[in-house]
């Protein structure tokens, strides 16, 4: 093999590399005639966790045959190359949308079809993303490119097999970067100081207090961080905490918000507040990914603040790798703190979690509270029966239930008249509140309305 | 290890087009080219068409199994594969033919429907076990009635 062949050559698979697929493509664009070329971006899904489950090698054989099935569903390509790690790209020239649907369709028929090497049988996944250069903007091969990795991302991230290139995906792109630059920016990525890194100015904390249902004292608090850019002003976490997650700065959030409020609530004094009232601090999934490092986390914000470990509560949202790790669990709650499990009820809600991992409380996911204001009967009644079941569930087998989202009389009318004592957090109680104004809050009494005098609860309903 | 028998088990659907008489010369031709190539890969096995489905048993070296699998996966002749197991073997059950033919019939056998409708009530290594029977079996009574 000549230095000129080896340089354009993928070692592994012999298809172009990512610079030679370029250049053949720019050779294409350039081509005498008024063709557009479509060029067609294959990414293989999940494929680094194949890759830690089966090895390298194994890896490496599954690349290559992938890249057989390619050039076997897509003998027309006039470009074919492996343009990273496990990503290809094709290339064609003059192809109808027919054509086109066909070739798709081949390509995620052949390639999604069992695989079997070294004693395993894989099923990969995969998206497309496709962009088809029009026949006047005299585009280059790395605007095409970029244009169909647009289109990939956008597949990828609404869980899509095939997405073609539409310029609205442009700016959904430019816009979850610029979110993602600002980030950085508040968050100063650089630097390798935490409490420096995190720009006080526009973090904070708000603080939603978790009522006891028997007594109605203070039984803890949620912490829930909060982001006011300069500009932008209040971001929602929904926005921007995937963000952190997907440029890895989730720990870092994380561990900020775990420190400054367990120092928090060892300020915090009142008549209204329980004996060994806790705060609360949601835990993302990522986070729990890499439990030695939350261990020590949890570890040095209870040694900082001297907060007594049981006060701490973790709230995390079941995901569908739980029942994988139940060790990592163990791990966390020999530090002393307690779990509590987020949104259930919803997602994958399995009763397996319940039963086999170390949890202390569930919440309740908002949903079932939400729908007790539709006027719908039938809805109601099934939403009363499921919260029945959920107390009657959680109660037998000792686990404390926290019923959120409560933003009406009726609806803590109702919770009232079930007759089961769990905690409850919502609107009506208190909206979270910043900081600063905790003492304030601390020193008013809470103002409930008159919870028992709600004659019929259905009557309020209509 | 590298001398082990393994033995792969799947599913697919026909994309054959044509009367039964046309799948039949198409499988046909299968099977010749099958016969030398597997004999020289130390492969046997089973393939049974039934009602739009082809059913096959692959055993012999894990190498040879894993190539010829792949070189199977990627015939356009059918899709929709789906594997029921995928394990070393202690013996082959198909050791006198390179690959059998199972038969080649209009309707779905009720045993290969059960089997394929199995997911829920049978794990899929059951399913496997029991592909692997029935293709015995029908082997066994085609072979009779040639
Ligand atoms: C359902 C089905 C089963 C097949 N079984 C075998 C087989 O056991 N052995 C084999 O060599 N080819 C088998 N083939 C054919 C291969 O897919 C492929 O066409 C053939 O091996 C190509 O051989 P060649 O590269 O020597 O032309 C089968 C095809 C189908 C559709």
């Amino acid at each position: 093999m000549g230095l000129i062949e080896m340089e354009m050559v993928d070692s592994l698979t012999g298809l172009l590399n990512r610079i030679a697929t370029l250049s053949e493509i720019d050779e294409l664009l350039i081509e005498e005639g008024s063709e557009p070329v479509t060029l067609v971006l294959l990414d293989i899904g999940r494929f680094r966790k194949v890759n830690d489950s089966v090895g390298i090698q194994i890896g490496d054989r599954i690349i290559r045959i992938v890249s057989k099935r390619i050039k076997n569903a897509a003998p027309e390509a006039h470009v074919l190359g492996r343009t990273s790690g496990d990503n290809f790209a094709l290339a064609f020239k003059g192809l109808s949308q027919d054509q086109l649907d066909d070739i798709t369709d081949k390509l995620l028929d052949f390639i999604k079809r069992p695989i079997a090497v070294g004693g395993n049988v894989i099923i990969v996944s995969l998206a497309i993303g496709i962009a088809t250069s029009q026949p006047a903007d005299g585009k280059d091969a790395a605007s095409l490119f970029h244009a169909a990795d647009i289109a990939l991302h956008h597949a990828q991230r609404n869980k899509l097999e095939v997405t073609h290139f539409e310029p609205h995906m442009l700016e959904l792109a430019q816009a979850a970067h610029s979110l993602e630059n600002d980030l950085r920016v508040s968050l100063a990525t650089h630097t390798p100081e935490l409490h420096q890194a995190i720009n006080n100015e526009q973090f904070s904390i708000h603080y939603q207090p978790i009522i006891s249902s028997s007594n109605y004292a203070i039984a803890g608090f949620e912490a829930l961080i909060r982001w006011n850019h300069p500009q932008r002003g209040w971001v929602s976490p929904g926005q921007f905490i995937p963000i952190a997650e997907e440029i890895g700065v989730i720990d870092m959030l994380g561990t900020w918000v775990m420190r400054k409020a367990c120092k928090d609530i060892m300020q915090w004094h009142g008549p209204q507040l329980a004996e060994d009232f806790f705060i609360s601090v949601n835990v993302s999934a990522k986070q729990f990914k890499k439990p030695a490092l939350l261990a020590d986390t949890i570890n040095n914000a209870l040694e900082e603040s001297r907060l007594a470990p049981h006060r701490l509560h973790l709230e995390m949202t079941e995901t569908s790798t739980f029942n994988e790790i139940p060790e990592k669990f163990f791990a966390v709650k020999e530090t002393g703190c307690k779990l509590s499990l987020d949104d259930f009820g919803t997602g994958y809600s399995s009763l397996t979690y319940l039963h086999s991992l170390p949890f202390d409380s569930v919440k309740l996911d908002k949903s079932f509270i939400s729908d007790l204001y539709v006027r719908d009967e039938a809805r109601w009644s099934l939403s009363e029966k499921m919260i029945r079941a959920i107390f009657s569930l959680s109660s037998a087998i000792g686990l404390e239930l926290i019923v959120e989202g409560i933003e009406t009389q009726p609806q803590l009318h109702f919770l009232h008249k079930l007759g089961c004592n769990p905690m409850y957090q919502g609107y009506l109680f208190s909206r979270p509140i910043p900081t600063d104004q905790i003492p304030d809050f601390l020193s008013t009494p809470l103002h409930l309305g008159d919870l028992h005098e709600q004659p019929n609860i259905q009557h309020c309903l209509l | 290890m590298n001398n082990q028998i393994f033995s792969i088990a799947y599913f697919s659907k026909s994309s054959i087009k044509g009367s039964i008489n046309d799948v039949a010369r198409e499988i046909e031709s299968i099977l010749t080219l099958a016969r030398s190539n597997n004999k020289e890969q130390g492969i046997t096995g089973a393939l049974l068409y039934s009602g739009g489905y082809f059913s096959q048993v692959i055993e012999g070296p894990m190498d040879a199994v894993e190539d010829l699998f792949e070189t199977i996966q990627n015939d356009p002749r059918h899709t929709d594969v789906s594997v029921l197991h995928f394990n070393p073997i202690p013996n082959r059950s198909f050791s006198d033919w390179s690959m059998a033919l199972a038969g080649i019939e209009d309707t779905l056998f009720a045993s290969i429907d059960a089997i394929l409708k199995s997911p829920d009530e049978l794990e899929s290594e059951q399913a496997g076990t029991a592909l692997i029977n029935v293709l015995y079996d029908l082997v066994k009574r085609h072979e009779g009635q040639v």
